[in-house]
């Protein structure tokens, strides 16, 4: 057990603790290489309300708005500040939505990427695999080849493609869709049928653009490894002894070969994540990539370091997670 | 040549990859002998469909799309293939070093290695191209590699891993050779060609990347690729307007390149694979 | 986490039972029980609100959001508005026009009598007080600093008199109080006089003055439904323009331009801010309600007090020199620009202040004489004239050419497109570049340095994206003739001008007077050389890095003038102008196209040339208000 810790568990938390600590350190730094000012940005903005002001008020008004943004103070003690803030998820106020804490912006985006990146990762993960297992034991059928093909034709587009298709495709051309958004314009979020039905309807087009995609990948690999199992000797074995196919690919082949997809499985989330973000930018979902938009576009310094680091830390504690769970389901792990 | 003429002549893929490329290599080749320039506007009649004249119609901003693209697939390539090498270099660094050295540093840097394969990118790659918004396309190729190495630096890590093991390894540092001389005379030979495969697959995540940043309006809008010209399309809003080839064209065209890529990929992967080059020498044998 | 996510688990589990998505419900926007033709449906471009529960529009941050999602419309109110588009005056919450003493030292405000919060709490001069004394003492605040800086102190004459004591004279202290779009919103003193941390305090529910209030809003930050005050007559908006006639006012964002036509082709959007040109072909095919501000082309709105100009960074070699900026701007034709850029949408102003209707009236019609008699040395014996007075009648033309109807007579079409723009003259720019040095070698210009003349043009990018069209041509036009022009968008381009950090950068923001009345004051103060900072000192004033002696003293000139002279107000900003031609620190442009479409079929009457009551710009700017009141229901359901 304690080699077991030392040999899994210790680089594992070490992974996770690097992981974050890259992740922060940029989140921290590439701002400082901006051009933009906060202080300057939310200066420009009061000047756009039509207000005048003479140069000292403007001096005071400066120095009131660095202090509110905690903006004062030299770059490593800053630094460290945003540690501090880092470690407690609190990112201060944000700049554009002030006093709102960021992560109270966070809080109330991420349940919606977090619903449709669970939710396509999944999908598309189980169905994938289990199309490629079942394509790699038949390899020399036909509709096995013609799947093949469409998962190669679909596993290189990039998320941005596949949204902007399924967008054109299914909400322009033929409008069984809705264009974008989370739900219709007017209707209050309740715990009602209908209007879990209409969430379902607005999350179907960003969801299928992302599943779609990952499908693709994981049939690929799953349909490799399957007919490469299915070569080795105890397949021919049982098929010979008159084990149903069924029972070949589900009892043994499928068993060995899902362990290698679960590992890439949490490899994949941070990509995935990237794809979700992308498509509610172009599906307009009210998740974390909408509001990394806004905050870019309006030089919302700690909306984008919250939400960079945010999605860091949960990306790197979901893997954590699964890493932790994975002996559970190998147990050839916990042996070693 | 040899293994050009086996690929064409085993591999369907191999034939649609290398189809699909003598396309963009005559597109690329034909931006030279474009009748307009890239950056010209208003020199054809505005918001035409496609006819013989304008192949792929012209956009609302008075340039044919057809024209128009032959620079953008020109760009998008350039800016992969600096993508994809440089990333290329990090990942052979970090790789070799890790796999020769092993012990701590390799742990030591294949911690960093899976945390960038870790860490989402997107939103780090939005945020750096924010700030340094309307940098050269080139450039963006330069910080879209500083995140798209880690990948491939793991292959090449255990490749150099399985390559140290092997006895003329061992012959050869036996016999005096520096290491430094075994890795650049012995071992990257057995590498080149599967870094060529890597080179494609990263060179499509590349341009999928300028595309995603390029619609988003994070690349310079007045040097065409294939991701601006999706940009103008969307900011002219093409799909309301009609103008459905303005979209269909590019789109169409960045698939192709994608499919190609990855079926180059694939097919040089399946070529350096030993049992699929026994299965040819055995196909060739029953011939 | 929020509510949210006991929700996705059963989209998830839905998902996963193969359960398919239902059509599109019909009554979809019949929500709440508002029935549809009921409500009057508003575009707002605020975006997605991130604290859609946060209503203390006095906080630095937030005022961008509330008051552009319906609130300058439906709850906020201030003592004055203008009206862009008559001209007029209009007394909201005062009674009459502030009353000044003669040094300027004290200004006295009379405020309306009847006016009540939507709690039911009458609006006296204490509200007022208390606003202004609350702000100074938080400095934080919007404004906290200008009240704190200025103000005496603020005196109760009566009930509903108020007089401010200034610390010292300033002719344009009523400019804090009125609004556009947005300026100082009273504060409920029954309220916020318990508020310990305004910053902390996020004044939900809102209570306001004008005549509708918040009913729900998207905890999602899409939209937000307001509600008509069943006592709507004891408001300031209800008293000027009589009863709003939409019981309901819906703002929301569509997310994308496309959703947004798309929205209003399906009746689902009443009113929509801005499209480009092509969209709005689209959208007139596919919905026969659909209309604009002129009932034909050019169908888009012109009279926006902003104009979209190139701003010049006078310090930044050689724009530093006033006669290579004029070189670029004869290397410009603004008629091939506004064709090819906006199909003709957009009028052009030669002068550095708006061209809106009343504007050209006031300013660009009475300086047509000196326009026409200016000129500029070009190196040779000739005096150059640079003006166009016909810049107009030649872009009709054009647009004739390409097929538009254009009016017949040459006043008509300068009432469209402007009372002239400068000359597109290659040969005079190019004497004016060899006159100052510049050498052209292999087809390219070259500074006197040695080095190629490089220029590169920012615009604001996604946010405005019709500007960055104009740039474009006009970019391609300079590289015709040589100079290496290139655009670059940026979504921070209002900080890089502030910082200085640009070249050429097109922004309208320091040319924007409150339009209507001849008062230039607001825009023009930000030319004075206390505003000049140096390059990468962040600038408060207009960001040109502009100084000019003669220009200070004519605006030091009209500060000393009552505000309320219109006579000697015009004539001193017609001498800025002609200061401005001179020495030329932006290159004007056109005024902001404002493509705004509506639909008429719940709802008609809306604003128009023929009807021009007020200006069509619903979501953020005060005045539009009155529309609430003018427009009719069509009875349809």
């Amino acid at each position: 057990m304690k080699q077991f810790l030392l040999i899994y568990l210790a680089p594992r938390l070490v992974q996770y603790v690097v992981v974050i600590f890259i992740g922060v350190t940029v989140a921290f730094f590439a701002p400082r290489f901006s051009p933009v000012d906060p202080v300057e940005s939310m200066m420009a903005k009061v000047e756009g309300l039509g207000m005048t002001m003479d140069p000292e008020s403007v001096a005071r008004m400066k120095e009131s708005l660095k202090d509110l943004y905690g903006l004062g103070g030299s770059l490593p003690e800053q630094y460290l500040a945003f540690w501090k803030r880092a470690v407690t998820l609190d990112f201060g106020p944000s700049l554009t939505s002030f006093p709102t804490p960021v992560s109270a912006l966070v809080k109330r985006s991420l349940p919606w990427t977090l619903g449709l990146l669970a939710t396509a990762l999944g999908i598309s993960w189980l169905l994938g695999s289990f199309l490629g297992g079942v394509a790699g034991y038949f390899e020399s059928r036909k509709w096995s080849k013609f799947l093949e093909a469409g998962a190669m034709m679909m596993y290189p587009i990039p998320y941005f493609i596949s949204a902007i298709a399924m967008q054109i495709l299914l909400a322009y051309v033929f409008p069984i869709f809705p264009v974008g958004g989370a739900y219709p314009f007017g209707t209050l979020p309740e715990f009602s049928l209908g209007f879990v039905l209409s969430i379902l309807q607005h999350a179907i087009l960003p969801g299928l653009s992302l599943v779609l995609i990952g499908m693709g990948w994981w049939f690929l690999s799953m349909k490799a490894m399957i007919s490469r199992v299915v070569a080795e000797d105890y397949v021919t074995f049982a098929q010979a002894g008159g084990v149903s196919s069924r029972k070949i690919l589900f009892s043994y082949a499928m068993r060995n070969a899902i362990l290698p997809q679960v590992t890439s499985l949490f490899m994949a989330i941070g990509s995935v994540f990237s794809g979700a973000i992308i498509t509610e930018v172009v599906f307009n979902y009210p998740g974390l990539g909408l509001l990394l938009r806004k905050a870019i576009a309006t030089g919302d310094y700690s909306v984008i370091m919250g939400v960079i680091v945010m999605s860091i830390v949960a990306i790197a504690s979901a893997v954590l997670i699964l890493d932790l769970i994975y002996p559970l389901i190998d147990p050839r792990i916990r042996r070693k | 040549m040899d293994a050009l003429k086996k690929l064409l002549k085993h591999d369907i893929r191999f034939r649609w990859a290398f189809g699909i490329f003598s396309v963009i290599a005559l597109m690329v080749l034909l931006s030279f002998f474009s009748p307009y320039g890239a950056r010209e506007w208003n020199v054809v009649p505005a918001t035409q469909p496609p006819s013989l004249q304008h192949p792929f119609g012209t956009n609302s901003m008075g340039q044919d799309i057809f024209w128009k693209l032959t620079f953008a697939v020109r760009n998008s390539m350039i800016l992969a293939v600096i993508a994809a090498s440089v990333s290329r270099v990090i990942a052979i660094i970090v790789g070799l070093v890790a796999g020769y050295l092993g012990g701590i540093p390799d742990r030591i840097l294949m911690t960093v290695n899976d945390s960038f394969i870790i860490i989402p990118i997107l939103p780090i790659l939005i945020l750096l191209s924010t700030i340094l918004s309307g940098i050269p396309f080139y450039y963006l190729g330069c910080i879209i590699a500083l995140f798209g190495w880690s990948q491939d630096a793991r292959l090449i890590r255990s490749l150099t891993l399985s390559l140290r093991e092997r006895t003329f390894t061992h012959t050869a540092y036996y016999s005096g050779m520096g290491m430094m001389k075994i890795v650049l005379r012995e071992h990257l030979p057995y590498m080149v060609p599967i870094l060529m495969a890597t080179i494609m697959s990263n060179m499509l995540w590349a341009i999928g990347m300028e595309i995603t940043l390029a619609v988003i309006g994070l690349a310079k809008v007045e040097t065409p690729t294939l991701g601006v010209i999706m940009y103008w399309a969307s900011e002219y809003n093409s799909m309301l307007t009609g103008t459905w080839w303005w979209l269909f064209f590019p789109i169409s065209l960045s698939v192709l390149i994608f499919i190609g890529l990855y079926m180059f990929s694939t097919s040089l992967n399946r070529f350096l694979d030993p049992r699929t080059r026994l299965m040819m020498i055995s196909e060739r044998k029953s011939e | 986490m929020s509510k949210t996510l006991p929700l996705w688990l059963m989209v998830a589990a839905l998902a996963g039972c193969g359960g398919g998505g239902p059509k599109e419900a019909k009554s979809r926007l019949i929500a709440q029980g508002v029935p549809r033709e009921e409500t009057f449906i508003v575009q707002h471009v605020a975006g997605r609100i991130q604290d859609p529960d946060n209503f203390n529009k006095w906080i630095p941050s937030f005022f961008a959001d509330v008051g552009n999602v319906g609130g300058n419309i439906c709850l906020n109110d201030i003592l004055w508005e203008i009206n862009v588009a008559t001209g007029e005056w209009i007394n909201s919450l005062a009674a009459a026009k502030p009353v000044y003493n003669e040094d300027f030292s004290e200004m006295t405000v009379q405020l309306r009598d009847g006016i009540y919060w939507s709690d039911g709490v009458k609006f006296t001069a204490d509200d007022l007080i208390f606003t202004v004394g609350y702000l100074a003492k938080h400095t934080t605040l919007i404004m906290g600093t200008v009240f704190s800086s200025f103000l005496d102190r603020a005196e109760k004459v009566d009930e509903l008199t108020v007089k401010f004591h200034l610390k010292e004279g300033n002719s344009r202290f009523h400019a804090n109080f009125i609004g556009t779009w947005g300026a100082l919103n009273m504060m409920p003193k029954h309220i916020f006089e318990t508020v310990e941390d305004p910053l902390a305090f996020k004044f939900n529910p809102p209570v306001g003055l004008s005549w509708y209030t918040l009913k729900s809003y998207d905890p999602n930050g899409y939209w937000y439904l307001w509600q008509k005050r069943e006592d709507w007559q004891r408001t300031a908006a209800g008293m000027n323009y009589g009863e709003p006639k939409p019981n309901f006012v819906l703002t929301l964002w569509p997310g994308s331009p496309e959703k947004t036509v798309i929205m209003q082709m399906q009746h689902d959007l009443d009113h929509i801010f801005m499209i480009p040109p092509e969209s709005w072909t689209a959208l007139r095919k596919r919905n026969e309600y659909s209309t604009a501000w002129y009932p034909e082309y050019p169908w888009a709105f012109f009279d926006g007090p902003g104009l979209s100009s190139f701003y010049f960074n006078n310090d930044v070699y050689p724009l530093d020199n006033p006669e290579v900026r004029w070189a670029l701007v004869l290397a410009t034709d603004m008629v091939e620009g506004v064709s090819t850029a906006y199909d003709g949408m957009a009028r052009m102003g030669a002068l550095h202040t708006s061209a809106t209707t009343t504007y050209q009236e006031y300013y660009h019609k009475p300086l047509q004489a000196w326009l026409k008699a200016f000129t500029l040395d070009l190196g040779d014996s000739e005096p150059f004239a640079p003006f166009e007075p016909e810049a107009a009648v030649i872009l009709a033309e054009n647009l004739k050419k390409k097929g538009h109807p254009v009016p017949e007579t040459s006043e008509e079409m300068k009432r469209i497109w402007g009372s002239g723009w400068w000359k597109h003259s290659p040969e005079a720019s190019a004497k004016l570049l060899t006159k100052n040095g510049f050498e052209k070698r292999d087809g390219k210009w070259m500074q006197p340095d040695g080095n190629p003349f490089k220029v590169v043009i920012s615009t604001a990018g996604d946010i405005f994206p019709l500007e960055s069209r104009l740039a474009l041509v006009i970019a391609d036009q300079w590289r015709r003739l040589g100079i290496d022009a290139s655009v670059q968008p940026s979504e921070t381009l209002p900080d890089h001008i502030r910082l200085g950090n640009y070249q050429i950068g097109v922004a309208w923001g320091s040319m924007e007077p409150w339009g209507g009345i001849p008062d230039p004051f607001r825009a023009l103060q930000l030319f004075h050389s206390m505003y000049y900072s140096p390059i990468k000192q962040s600038s408060q004033g207009s960001g040109v890095r502009f100084k000019n002696a003669r220009v200070d003293a004519l605006i030091e000139e009209l500060r000393a003038t009552n505000p309320f002279d219109d006579e000697s107000t015009k004539r001193i900003y017609r001498e800025v102008l002609k200061e401005m031609v001179r020495v030329m620190p932006i290159m004007p442009g056109v005024c902001r196209i404002e493509l705004s479409p509506e639909d008429n079929y719940y709802w008609t009457n809306y604003p128009s040339a023929e009807n021009a009551y007020t200006v069509p710009i619903v979501h953020a700017w005060m005045q539009s208000k009155q529309m609430l009141a003018e427009i009719e229901p069509t009875g349809r359901k």
